[in-house]
């Protein structure tokens, strides 16, 4: 005894183990380190003990202390617990004098951090499945009786005695989830949220190997946990409209006239070939588009193109072919190709230029007009740009789609169940 | 043994000057012994258990904008939990309750609420009733097994075991205190409105290093 204080001390009911608990007062059931009876703490002496059959491993030590979004925990107290199913999980109680009491649960190496909460996070739309806190809708996804097949260490309160009296609700929202525990003494909300494995790891300073193994895909698992959904729509739409305004703002910067001419066969020259007249291309790099067009009818005009910067020799070669052809056959009009083609070549840089022509005349073809552009928008870019976007969250959206159905799987609710 | 409003403790000679007009009990904080009890029923010697309550008596904080110091203390050790209400006596001499239940904390007021023993006696937790123009939803119900005090103790509900704690939390998100007397068939009420941690003078509370 200290002054008016006394130092907390419990006597196993089973064995008259004398135990000075860690959590001084506060432990409202203890399981005995000697003889590993679990009892309640109670100033009567009628209480019972249990006894449980089987040993389980602990991964996070009672005692072990570990920071958690910034606070400071204790594992006072480890569970395992069961449901109907048989599926067999890990719970920690953790405490720390300001926060309170805090859980980490485990299942198939997958964790969640859970904090009670004061009254119901229900704000509206409670139905049988859903109900909405805040703009959320949160889903059931379990509901059960829990037992507990193993306990360890030190409890603020008869989890035994409350798991095995209570139903429990999981409602989630991945990565959070809601859990509500009924029972004739409480009807208690508390909020949680996934874990990854490593973060509990680095926490406890525990290495990995020491933490179990993730298998399948946990029920509150992010699809991806770097980023929110919200996150990526926000990105997409904003690398959207960047790329709509550049594209806009290149379109505006409209495209120039720099050369036109009507080429006759009868001026060809000696080398069957036209040369230009020197135009001039100003304002940097950028595209240019050749079209020519011939008053050709059933018949087709071919021209080779040496596009020469006569500044620094630069060539650049390309070709153009038109065909028009068109008829009645069997009543039925027809026609195919069309009397003009262009040719388009992206970063042409300043410069004095000109264009060798080499063409093939049919026998009824006699001229044809060449016109070119300066600074022609590319639609091409963009779309593809577009496209090159759209596959990120596409992937994402149908392997959100299968990860959803596969996280459902386990529950009586799923939402993927059609039957 | 009282000299103009100062106490001495029978057990162990310590000093008290009473701070609250509103004192019923006042409890040696070092020995345990009652110095002085105005709530005629013969309390007993009850040494407090130790725990890790960070408040103490002498804490500081604020609360509706006015300074309080917390001078005495009714510790309930409940069935499934603990609760540590917190007597604090505010700069305008008026009095209150500070609620501390597993890191949260609230402040608590006697309350007149039109309700009958039986109504909420019979609720189980999940259900709610209508209290005038509001709706509480009863959330615990835990028995009291033992009560402890330490220093100044105002009015209190009851301060000896055998009743039951229920709480609620009301339609306009606060939370009530009912405390059940079963024999009696009694029924008193507190009010609670929750306030943070950082509500505390920080140097006037225990900081527990090795949580740091």
């Amino acid at each position: 005894m200290s002054g008016n204080r006394t130092i907390t001390t419990i006597t196993c009911i089973s064995c008259n183990n004398e135990i000075t608990p860690r959590g001084k007062s506060f432990t409202r059931a203890i399981t005995c380190p000697a003889c590993k009876s679990y009892f309640r703490v109670r100033l009567s002496k009628e209480e019972k003990y249990s006894k449980f059959n089987d040993a389980f491993e602990s991964h996070l030590p009672v005692g072990a202390k570990g920071k958690i979004e910034g606070v400071t925990y204790e594992v006072m107290g480890f569970m395992v617990k069961r449901e109907k199913y048989s599926y067999k999980w890990r719970e920690y109680v953790l405490f720390n004098p300001l926060q309170g009491v805090a859980f980490l649960s485990e299942y198939d190496g997958h964790w969640n951090f859970i904090k009670p909460i004061v009254g119901s996070p229900v704000d509206s739309g409670l139905k049988d499945l859903t109900f909405y806190n805040g703009q959320t809708q949160y889903r059931l996804y379990q509901k059960y009786r829990p037992r507990v097949l193993y306990a360890q260490g030190e409890f603020l309160s008869d989890e035994v005695y409350i798991s095995e009296d209570s139903e429990v609700r999981e409602y989630i929202a991945p990565p959070h989830l809601f859990i509500n525990q009924t029972s004739d003494y409480k009807d208690e909300w508390m909020k949680g949220h996934y874990v990854d494995s490593a973060k509990v790891a680095q926490a406890f300073k525990l290495p990995k190997e020491k933490i179990p193994m993730k298998t399948g895909f946990g029920y509150t698992q992010p699809i991806i946990s770097s980023f929110s959904e919200s996150t990526l729509i926000n990105v997409i739409v904003a690398v959207v409209l960047l790329l709509g305004g550049l594209q806009l703002f290149s379109t505006m910067d409209s495209r120039k006239k720099v050369f036109s001419h009507n080429f006759n066969k009868s001026q060809l020259t000696e080398q069957k070939m036209f040369s230009t007249e020197t135009f001039l291309l100003e304002d940097g790099t950028k595209s240019l588009q050749i079209e020519m067009d011939a008053p050709i009818d059933n018949d087709w005009l071919y021209a080779s193109f040496t596009l020469v910067n006569e500044t620094d020799g630069t060539e650049h070669e390309f070709s153009k072919e038109i065909e028009y052809y068109h008829g009645v056959t069997d009543g039925e009009s027809w026609s195919e190709g069309s009397t003009q083609a262009d040719a388009f070549l992206s970063r042409i840089p300043e410069g004095r230029y000109h264009i060798n022509i080499f063409p093939e005349f049919s026998l009824s073809g006699d001229y044809f007009n060449i016109n070119v552009y300066r600074n022609e928008p590319i639609y091409s870019n963009f779309f593809l740009a577009l496209l090159a976007i759209a596959l990120f969250p596409i992937f994402y959206f149908v392997r959100k789609y299968y990860k959803e159905q596969q996280r459902w799987s386990d529950s009586d609710y799923s939402p993927y169940d059609t039957e | 043994m009282v000299k103009n409003n100062t106490y001495s403790c029978s057990e162990c000679q310590a000093s008290y000057t009473i701070k609250s007009m509103n004192a019923k009990l006042l409890v040696c904080t070092k020995c345990g012994s009652v110095v002085q009890d105005l709530t005629n029923q013969k309390l007993v010697r009850k040494p407090i258990p130790d725990d890790w309550s960070y408040i103490q008596i002498g804490t500081k904080g604020i609360a509706d904008k006015k300074q309080f110091e917390v001078i005495g203390r009714v510790k309930l050790q409940l069935f499934n939990s603990y609760k540590n209400a917190w007597y604090v006596l505010f700069e305008d001499g008026l009095t209150s309750w500070l609620m501390d239940d597993v890191g949260k904390l609230s402040i608590a007021q006697h309350a007149t609420k039109d309700i009958e023993f039986e109504t909420i006696y019979q609720l189980v937790p999940g259900k709610k009733v209508k209290i005038k123009n509001l709706t509480c939803s009863l959330y615990s119900m835990d028995e009291c097994e033992q009560v402890y005090y330490e220093g100044e103790i105002g009015s209190w509900a009851y301060f000896s075991r055998g009743f039951f704690l229920a709480e609620g939390i009301l339609s306009n998100h606060g939370t009530v205190l009912f405390f059940l007397n079963i024999p009696k068939k009694e029924i008193q009420c507190m009010d609670t409105a929750p306030i943070t941690f950082e509500n505390l003078n920080p140097s006037t509370i225990l900081t527990w290093d090795e949580w740091k």
